[in-house]
């Protein structure tokens, strides 16, 4: 089923067109790789897609109804959002954490019901941070942080995960785990749109990638077809290499192009 | 292992009889000296006319003052730190407390809170939210926690000049003296019709903010965050705007500005409850009240000939801490 | 005997004074072109010296709430502040200073070599005698001056005879932030000829000091005086004396009210305030006295 389908979508923030007639849709059960130098649109599409910025026009559906139908409340049960900034203000303890992805499921003045309980136990136990649970958020490494920050974006049980950068920052063993984590959450049936900067990560684990240049989408499809090198060089400016590791691709940025004497995107910037 | 949930109906609890200790004391202590037996057969045997006055029409209303202003400023400290996510945020520092003050000050010296009585505390009300606009306005949302101090400093001072102009203003020259209560507030020889004056607009600003616990305990991890749960930015803009205003304002019209208690209580109280902003507020709230009638006992204990302002005591506790805190931030930084 | 020495000496200080006068300024005895700078000075001047012989005097003394003398005042120049150059441009000839007078203008003006006289505050009436003898010589109006202390003096001792051997009651003195009066001020001498014990004098306050409301009420007074100073112009100093406890003892406690252009002066306008208290707390004893009473009002 389709959960996302975003058509025609023309976003401004301070006058500048950020998203130019933007199509892009995800299925249950999949996840998208959002690619894309920086500048392109893709934290502001996740934004769209989640409401929080106003639409110029186009639409945004989620789950075959119109975004502007649902309620807050309902909108946030539907989707999840993780957000780039992983600032946590105050020393709030992990449990606390995880436990504010119930939120959306809480009337006001309530307490957390037993199913809360559980449900915040089950997603601890997935993304192994139960351990954890009287530690302080912010004395925790980057990549306890980031599960801990997962396992919130999880307890509100969404169909849709939205997460921007969620591997920014860590180690290769915790980028793997954070990507694997994603991946059983696909084959569990929800839809994943993850903003990537890797390459080869967004190549191993995302089914689809979209891939954004100044408000455009560029390419669309299946990782091979999209980090092709004409579109590393429109969208990145670079020039990749590519390895062949058990049927998938490995992509690894190789040189900019603005130094080569092809002209590199700076200069050659399409009309 | 307390559950959490225990844990704050425990300390809700403690708080709250704490409260009623400081409230009893406060009721006890008066610049005479009247012992419980003699307040209490006074109040009881219709002879005893001045103990009952003294009972019904000083300290009551005093002690009752204590306690809703203080809880005012609790509960709206809490409230800005959390919504502003900011250590330093507090109706004091970003200039509420002047501002409220400005505005009581045009409405009293003007002659309108003569003429209608509720005019005082809304000219509080007004003066706060004036003040907190434009300060939230030049610093922006998620401004930086100098940009907030200055433009709160600003600010104050503004509202500071505009106050002592009024006073200059007043055909009565004794009019310039009243700047020592504006600017460090006393609950000294207040009434009953204070609080009557107050508490209509008080209430509805602390449902206000008391409203905001649970997106403010969202708000932990940002904005966009908050936004994604489910709860309008806008809104919670809103209400916490207004109902700062409304619970900070009409305090400091009858009490004069009474500063740092809105920022020392949610940091007494913050490791209480494991740095949960929602569940600072109730807490806070409290907790302000029990500090502000213990600043006032202390206040009326210690005879220096002339009572002791309130805000002096206050201050004395709060620009310390508020020292330590920038000392704190400042190596937390390097 | 000390007092009449110091009287004398105070006297003595005065003729030379004005022989210094003479001396300088060249003009006959009688001083001119006087200047009074504090609203209790100059109500006293502007009633022992002629009109033409005053140039100027404090702009608050045009105002009937402060003096008595205020229709004289309007037709004079009035000084708002008391700045040395604003005195000395009208070249004034003589010059009577308050106790609260600005420090620098004093002695600006000395240095200038403009005579000057600066009163103080009295602390008993031979005080009150003496500021009024000394103004009286400064202006060489010495015969109104001893007749205006000698109606005092005739008056004071006609009430003090009516109050022989009687009880006497207990009352204070309550004005703006609960401020009052204790001993060696004016309010208490003005209350012991007027037959009220001062409470404040007792609790052990000298000149001004601050009671709360609640020792005022808890100290059984027969009376409290108020002050109508500037009644209707808001300000905090009002919120004491307007607290709603006041209206509750009305039946039980005397509640009554000065005017502020007598009891602020250093003249017979004192003797009115001691028959107006007098009369005010013994009705029976001074029935036949004529000066109205000043009630004050409970009704809010």
């Amino acid at each position: 089923m389709q959960t996302i389908t975003v058509s025609n979508l023309n976003v401004y923030r301070r006058q500048r067109h950020i998203l130019k007639c933007v199509n892009v849709s995800a299925h249950e059960g999949e996840v998208v790789g959002l690619i894309g130098a920086n500048g392109s649109g893709k934290s502001t599409l996740l934004k769209a897609i989640l409401g929080l910025l106003p639409v110029e026009s186009g639409k945004v559906e989620i789950m075959g109804k119109h975004q502007d139908t649902y309620q807050r409340s309902e909108l946030a049960k539907a989707i999840a959002y993780m957000d780039q900034d992983n600032e946590c203000n105050w020393p709030l303890q992990v449990r606390s954490v995880v436990e504010l992805g119930r939120m959306p499921h809480q009337a006001p003045f309530t307490s957390l019901t037993d199913e809360d309980h559980d449900i915040v136990n089950t997603v601890m136990k997935t993304v192994c941070v139960e351990a954890l649970a009287e530690r302080t958020l912010n004395l925790l490494s980057g990549g306890e942080k980031h599960r801990v920050l997962l396992a919130r974006a999880l307890a509100s049980q969404p169909a849709i995960l939205l997460a921007d950068e969620p591997v920014a920052g860590l180690d290769p063993y915790h980028q793997l785990h954070l990507m694997e984590l994603f991946r059983d959450q696909a084959q569990a049936g929800k839809t994943i749109i993850v903003i990537l900067h890797d390459l080869t990560l967004v190549s191993r684990y995302c089914d689809r990638l979209v891939l954004l240049s100044e408000g455009n989408v560029l390419a669309n499809g299946e990782p091979k077809e999209v980090l092709d090198t004409d579109n590393l060089r429109e969208a990145y400016g670079i020039h990749a290499q590519y390895f062949e590791n058990e049927g998938k691709q490995a992509v690894i940025p190789w040189s900019c192009h603005a130094h080569s004497t092809d002209n590199g995107w700076k200069f050659s910037r399409l009309p | 292992m307390i559950p959490p949930n225990k844990r704050y109906l425990y300390l809700i609890s403690a708080m709250t009889l704490l409260l009623g200790v400081c409230f009893v004391v406060s009721l006890l202590v008066g610049s005479v000296m009247l012992t419980p037996q003699r307040l209490l057969s006074g109040l009881f045997h219709e002879v005893d006319m001045m103990v009952q006055l003294v009972f019904w029409e000083i300290r009551l209303p005093r002690a009752l003052l204590g306690v809703c202003v203080g809880f005012s400023l609790g509960l709206t400290g809490a409230v800005m730190q959390g919504y502003m996510r900011n250590p330093l945020a507090d109706p004091g520092v970003l200039g509420i407390t002047s501002g409220a003050a400005m505005g009581a000050v045009i409405t009293f010296y003007t002659g309108l809170a003569n003429a209608f009585e509720l005019a005082l505390p809304l000219g509080g009300v007004l003066g706060g939210l004036l003040i907190l606009c434009m300060v939230v306005m030049m610093a922006g949302r998620s401004a930086s926690v100098q940009t907030l101090i200055l433009a709160g400093i600003a600010f104050s001072t503004l509202a500071g000049a505009i106050i002592s102009l009024v006073l200059n203003f007043s055909p009565n020259p004794h009019a310039v003296l009243d700047i020592v209560f504006w600017l460090l507030g006393s609950l000294k020889d207040r009434s009953i019709n204070n609080l009557y004056l107050a508490l209509p607009l008080m209430v509805p600003g602390w449902a206000m903010l008391l409203y905001c616990s649970r997106a403010l305990r969202a708000l932990t991890l940002g904005e966009d965050t908050a936004a994604s749960m489910g709860f309008s930015m806008k809104q919670v803009r809103y209400l916490v705007i207004v109902g700062s205003a409304l619970a900070v304002g009409p305090a400091i019209a009858v009490t004069g500005s009474i500063g740092f208690v809105g920022l020392v209580v949610p940091h007494l109280i913050r490791p209480l409850v494991a740095g949960d902003p929602g569940r600072l507020l109730w807490l806070s709230g409290l907790a302000g009240a029990v500090l502000l009638s213990v600043s006032d006992i202390v206040v009326r204990l210690i005879s220096l000939g002339q009572e002791l302002k309130l805000g002096v005591i206050t201050s004395l506790i709060g620009a310390p801490f508020f020292f330590f805190l920038l000392f704190k931030m400042r190596r937390e930084v390097v | 005997m000390l007092l009449q020495v110091s009287a004398f000496l105070i006297k003595l200080q005065f003729l030379i004074l004005c022989v210094l006068c003479c001396c300088i300024c060249s003009v006959s005895a009688k001083p001119l072109r006087i200047i009074s700078m504090d609203p209790a000075t100059d109500t006293l001047v502007l009633q022992l010296a002629d009109l033409d012989r005053i140039v100027a005097v404090r702009e608050r003394t045009q105002d009937p709430e402060v003096s008595l003398q205020w229709e004289k005042a309007l037709q004079l120049i009035t000084l708002r502040n008391e700045m040395a150059e604003e005195v000395y441009r009208l070249q004034p000839d003589l010059v009577f200073f308050g106790p609260w007078s600005n420090r620098a203008t004093r002695n600006l003006l000395k240095r200038l070599q403009v005579p000057a006289l600066r009163l103080q505050t009295p602390k008993n009436w031979e005080d009150v005698y003496a500021n009024i003898a000394d103004v009286g010589n400064a202006l060489g109006e010495e015969e109104r001056a001893a007749k205006m202390s000698a109606s005092m003096r005739r008056r004071l001792s006609a009430i003090e005879k009516r109050l022989r051997g009687q009880p006497l009651k207990r009352g204070l003195f309550y004005i703006g932030r609960g401020h009052t009066y204790g001993k060696n001020s004016k309010a208490h001498f003005v209350m012991e000829s007027a037959g009220v014990v001062n409470i404040a004098a007792e609790k052990g306050i000298v000149g001004l000091g601050m009671m709360s409301i609640e020792e005022v009420l808890m100290s059984a007074p027969d009376m409290i005086i108020f002050s109508d100073y500037k009644k209707d112009v808001p300000t905090l100093s009002r919120n004491v004396l307007d607290h709603p406890v006041f209206p509750h003892i009305a039946n039980r406690v005397i509640l009554t009210e000065v005017p502020s252009n007598k009891i602020n002066m250093t003249d017979a306008s004192l003797v009115d305030c001691v028959e107006l208290l007098a009369k005010t707390l013994y009705p029976h004893l001074f029935q036949d006295f004529p000066t109205a009473m000043n009630n004050y009002d409970t009704s809010e």
